[in-house]
């Protein structure tokens, strides 16, 4: 061993050996930014997103905030720790393509339907045979696409009547209703990206990330059993005919009522064609 | 109940007994100066202990500063028996 190294090894011994230095030197090894977030209050107000990103993982993340400082100890450049915190934060299901977006607040997607929107039928032209079940047509009105009043009315009692119907198809059908007509009280789900812009978005703390976590997690689960829900319909035409008979029913019940009362639940009885359960009526709002 | 009286000396005393806080990050660092290493600090180091030590140290870093804030806005105590002569000069 070369005098250097003999030096060094006697230089840890010693600071092993006195409780101050041992202290300081684990700082220096496991906490090399303690400092930079010695005010509570500073959370990356100065743009500097890389700080704000190193001070949520090591609030929140110890997992990622090791791996990162072992990067770092390994010579990894600043630009590869970012892009390792990027994808550390995305793999706990929060959206993050890139760090400049952290100083916002923890971004939410919007899968939310604007069924006046012709864009929306262009990104999914497999809905429009479930949306022309309740008389919207994309194909008509190529840039404003006209929704009849009851059109939400009629999706909603659908989702609801379907909610805790015992086939496994008819739920996804109800997931489809509630993603299309905006009412599965999940926000990402509910609402677009213009809408979802309006509110205050969640700061970076750890409930509010295991909050957003939580939401983003049932929104891809509610998605997927929508998409199940249209590949429901586009399998069992039947399913599909008993749709319009039923919306139709619903708009022409909606119809008689007076105008302050369209608002209210249609209370319509709709009959569903049998598929793998055998049970064949569900009632709309028996109350 | 008698008075308790704290001098300074009796502080002093108080505070040399606390024994010296033992955290994870420093016994991996006492047990890595036993064997020659490269570097200053420890290595091949399992990933789960890695987080349990940097989990800790962060907490006690957290702990620590809180600790000295609240002391910083401790009010000041008025020593009325005490007088000090050098003050007049």
């Amino acid at each position: 061993m070369s005098y250097l190294l003999e030096a060094q090894q006697l230089l840890i011994v010693g600071m092993s050996a006195d409780p101050v230095l041992c202290l300081t030197n684990a700082v220096a090894w496991l906490d090399p930014f303690w400092d930079e977030f010695a005010d509570e209050d500073d959370y990356g107000e100065d743009g500097d997103t890389l700080s704000l990103a190193l001070r949520v993982v090591r609030d929140s993340f110890p997992d990622i905030y090791v791996q990162v400082i072992e990067r770092l100890r390994n010579g990894s450049s600043w630009e590869e720790v970012e892009r390792l915190l990027c994808s550390e934060i995305e793999k706990l299901g929060i959206p993050l393509e890139n760090l400049e977006f952290m100083p916002y607040g923890i971004p939410m997607p919007a899968y939310g339907v604007a069924l006046e929107d012709p864009e929306f039928y262009q990104s999914h032209p497999d809905v429009i045979p479930v949306v022309q079940a309740f008389g919207i047509d994309p194909a008509a009105h190529p840039y404003q696409v006209e929704v009849p009043e009851c059109a939400h009315i009629a999706g909603q009692s659908i989702a609801a009547s379907l909610e805790d119907h015992p086939d496994e198809g008819y739920r996804n059908l109800s997931w489809l209703m509630q993603w299309l007509f905006s009412c599965s009280g999940n926000s990402t789900i509910d609402f677009d990206y213009e809408t979802m812009c309006e509110f205050q978005p969640l700061s970076w703390e750890q409930e509010n990330i295991d909050f957003a976590a939580a939401i983003i997690h049932e929104a891809d689960e509610i998605i997927s059993y929508a998409l199940n829900g249209l590949k429901f319909l586009q399998t069992h035409s039947s399913v599909l005919t008993a749709l319009h008979t039923n919306v139709r029913r619903i708009y022409k019940a909606i119809s008689k009522r007076p105008k302050e009362k369209r608002n209210d639940n249609p209370r319509v009885r709709c009959v569903w064609p049998s598929v793998a359960s055998g049970i064949d009526r569900t009632t709309l709002a028996c109350a | 109940m008698g008075q308790v009286t704290l001098t300074l000396t009796s502080l002093r005393d108080c505070l040399a007994q606390v024994e010296p806080v033992t955290l994870l990050g420093m016994e991996l660092l006492k047990q890595g100066s036993l064997h020659p290493q490269v570097g200053w600090f420890p290595t091949g180091i399992a990933r789960s202990q890695m987080i349990e030590a940097v989990t800790e140290l962060v907490g006690y870093t957290r702990r620590s500063a809180y600790a000295a804030t609240q002391i910083s806005h401790l009010a000041a105590v008025p020593l009325t028996s005490l007088q000090l002569m050098e003050y007049g000069l």
